[in-house]
């Protein structure tokens, strides 16, 4: 069943939540809603499960009008943030909670409990209580207890932030794993860039209320229409060099100048250029693409690849180079940065808008 | 200056939880020292068994060679930042940072000076502050910690997972700051965390703990590239080391057995490791970087696999390959147009990269 939202508007006091959102969430796909705190992810979910109205706006499960729609109406599974299990039960009478409150029948309440226990690596657990588990086990009950309602939408909210690393390693494969399996409608909202990337399909940038961008999860990262997506949707951060355009469609700047395909050139023609950390790399005389220079500020190894910070012109300004991690420059060394012009996007300093990309 | 000895210390809760087991510990001074282990390992109880928030039920504590065991936290001159930072609310962040100092005999001018001093050390821009610590988020809260740690000018710094309730871009932010503070204070810094991205990147030494133990204390690239355990081999990297049951079989070479496929190696130790074992079977290791993965077959990549999802996570795709019916293992390279999920795929394993386990997880060597 799909999901859509038609400028919602949602306001706490003074201070808009939500500042008139339009989304689509469509039919049995993995839609990540990614936003730093405080962009309004948590109050967009909870209007989708029916716990918030809007002030404004409307909302549609499954082709219905269910803006005013009280939650058990609109087959919606909601996973919050912060879970509650029920500390006199045990594993196995959380999980089941929801089906007795629906008034299941004894033996398919064993039945259902079991399949998502098994599924979510829990049914060992069962018979413990919410106390005896590690905090990891604990959310999994949780999302057991949420998966077990059997609805067509499933709503997460950041169900991974406070887990241990490699918990929510583990845990982003059994997302997928469970996406794959049952092919319900996932709306999942996360702060984690690499979880957004690793989950979904579709995206969803949201920030001060505001969606900024949407669309195909990998599309989005490798040409994102707003400089805010690019900044800030991708780990390790994205390069941003400011310079300007001169003599129609060349970017110069005090690193390098480089020719560029753009769509539209901003009144003032100051603009950002910006690249991905994975595409620039530390190069050699055969290079040929835009080269500059600069020195080795820090190199951080954090795990499989390093990365390292280099300073750049005039002011010392920082490029981040995601490399592998057997790459080890020494500090302060003197080194030669290259990237492939296609891979520069380009964006205005006013208004962080699309102008376009390197290369002709 | 302080080096710190832990001399099989152990912490019992309640007479029957061991949260800490006969561990024996050396961290020398001005290092950086991270514990790291998954929730429940006891890394958290050993620090706070440094810093005299714990007794321990036996062994002692050691400070530059002092035996400190009866000694509380206020008598050991540590600083300690916590996950949940501690900051008086009703106090501007100035009166915050400044509280350590009160009391010691300091004039005011002295006091300005050093606080003048960890503003700067920890970018805290200056507007802010006179504004009540109530007010401020939660990155520039956990800075604030930080400032009252250091403006005391401990021996010793503990860090219990200072970044784990922070947001993505506090997170890194704090990361470069503490990474940076550690080479610029020189004293010993001891950080607890569950994150290997952060243990890699601040320690001089990491401590691996599971179970109570020290599972393995070394520099964090020999950790890293040379697990003890397949538990440490897992613990560390993103994602972790692949792991597969392996038969070795001997012909006029020798072949490692993966399910239904097998491959030459030349390891010349591996045979006589396992004939030491007595055993054929053992456990192959290898990291999903180092897994060499190509559409077709060649030289070095000859084990037939499918590639079952396509893991996009930015600047690297995560290939996620199945061999036989039951073996899956991850392959962590550049995004590539050649490899899509469905497909046929060829992987191979490089000897150098390749780390041999006895069929319980313990690394085999001569």
């Amino acid at each position: 069943m799909e999901v859509l939202l038609k400028a919602v508007r949602k306001k706490f006091g003074v201070i808009p939540a939500l500042d008139g959102v339009d989304a689509e969430f469509p039919h049995q796909t993995f839609t990540c809603i990614y936003g730093p705190p405080g962009a309004g992810k948590s109050t967009l979910l909870r209007i989708i499960a029916g716990l918030e109205v809007p002030d404004s706006g409307e909302v549609f499960v499954g082709g219905k009008d269910m803006t005013f729609a009280p939650p058990k109406e609109r087959n919606v599974s909601y996973i919050a943030q912060e879970f509650a299990l029920y500390p006199h039960m045990s594993v196995f009478q959380n999980i089941a909670y929801p089906l007795r409150l629906r008034k299941y029948p004894e033996a398919a309440i064993r039945e259902k409990v079991l399949q998502v226990a098994r599924f979510l690596k829990i049914d060992k657990l069962l018979d413990r209580r919410p106390v005896q588990l590690s905090g990891g086990e604990q959310q999994r009950v949780a999302i057991a207890r949420g998966l077990v309602k059997e609805s067509s939408i499933y709503v997460f909210d950041e169900p991974l932030t406070n887990l241990d690393y490699k918990i929510r390693e583990d845990m982003r494969g059994e997302f997928r794993r469970f996406q794959r399996e049952f092919g319900q409608t996932i709306i999942y909202a996360t702060g984690d860039p690499v979880e957004a990337l690793s989950l979904s399909e579709r995206i969803i940038i949201l920030n001060g209320g505001k969606v900024v961008e949407s669309g195909d999860t990998r599309q989005v990262y490798r040409q994102p229409v707003n400089l805010f997506t690019m900044m800030h949707f991708g780990f390790p951060q994205a390069n941003v060099v400011p310079g300007e355009i001169i003599s129609g469609d060349i970017f110069s700047c005090s690193l390098f100048s480089v020719k560029c395909a753009l769509v539209g050139i901003p009144r003032d023609k100051k603009v950002v250029c910006t690249f991905r950390p994975e595409d620039v790399a530390l190069v050699g005389e055969d290079f040929r693409g835009v080269v500059f220079v600069g020195r080795v500020f820090v190199v951080d190894v954090i795990g499989s690849e390093s990365v390292v910070y280099v300073r750049v012109g005039e002011n010392g300004e920082i490029i981040r180079i995601l490399a592998e991690r057997n790459c080890r420059p020494g500090l302060d060394e003197n080194v030669k940065m290259g990237i492939q012009p296609e891979k520069m996007l380009f964006y205005s300093s006013l208004d962080g808008s699309f102008v376009g990309k390197g290369g002709s | 200056m302080a080096r710190i000895e832990l001399q099989r210390v152990t912490k019992v809760f309640n007479r029957t939880v061991e949260a800490v087991k006969e561990l024996n510990m050396v961290i020398d001074d001005k290092k950086v020292v991270c514990l790291l282990g998954p929730s429940g390992c006891g890394k958290t109880t050993t620090m706070r068994i440094i810093a005299g928030l714990e007794e321990p039920t036996r062994g002692r504590v050691l400070f530059d060679g002092e035996d400190v065991t009866p000694l509380r936290a206020s008598e050991r001159d540590v600083a300690m930042v916590f996950q949940f930072p501690t900051v008086y609310p009703h106090l501007s962040l100035y009166e915050n940072l400044a509280l350590p100092l009160c009391g010691k005999g300091l004039d005011s001018a002295t006091i300005r000076k050093r606080v003048e001093l960890v503003v700067e050390q920890l970018k805290i821009p200056g507007n802010v502050l006179q504004r009540k610590a109530s007010s401020i988020d939660p990155g520039l809260r956990q800075k604030i910690a930080i400032g009252r740690a250091i403006i005391r000018k401990p021996k010793v710094f503990l860090f219990d997972e200072p970044l784990t309730n922070l947001d993505a871009t506090a997170r890194a932010e704090l990361m470069g700051l503490i990474k940076h503070l550690s080479r610029e204070v020189g004293q010993t810094f001891v950080y607890v965390t569950h994150d290997q991205s952060e243990a890699m990147s601040l320690a001089d030494k990491i401590a691996v703990m599971k179970d109570g133990q020290l599972v393995q204390y070394d520099d964090p690239d020999i950790v890293y590239e040379f697990p003890e355990s397949t538990f440490v081999g897992w613990f560390l990297g993103n994602p972790g080391m692949n792991f597969l049951r392996a038969k070795v079989e001997e012909e006029k070479q020798m072949y490692l057995r993966i399910g239904p496929e097998r491959f030459e190696i030349t390891l010349p130790a591996l045979q006589y490791l396992l004939r030491k074992q007595c055993t054929s079977e053992c456990v192959v290791g290898i990291r999903p970087e180092y897994v060499l993965v190509s559409p077709t077959r060649r030289e070095g990549c000859s084990i037939e696999g499918s590639c079952i999802f396509v893991e996009f996570i930015g600047g690297r795709e995560i290939f996620h390959i199945r061999i036989g019916e039951e073996i899956e293992i991850r392959a962590k390279a550049f995004p590539r147009e050649d490899i899509q999920e469905g497909q046929r795929v060829f992987v191979g394993f490089p000897d150098d990269k390749i780390r041999i386990f006895s069929l319980d997880g313990i690394v085999l060597r001569d």
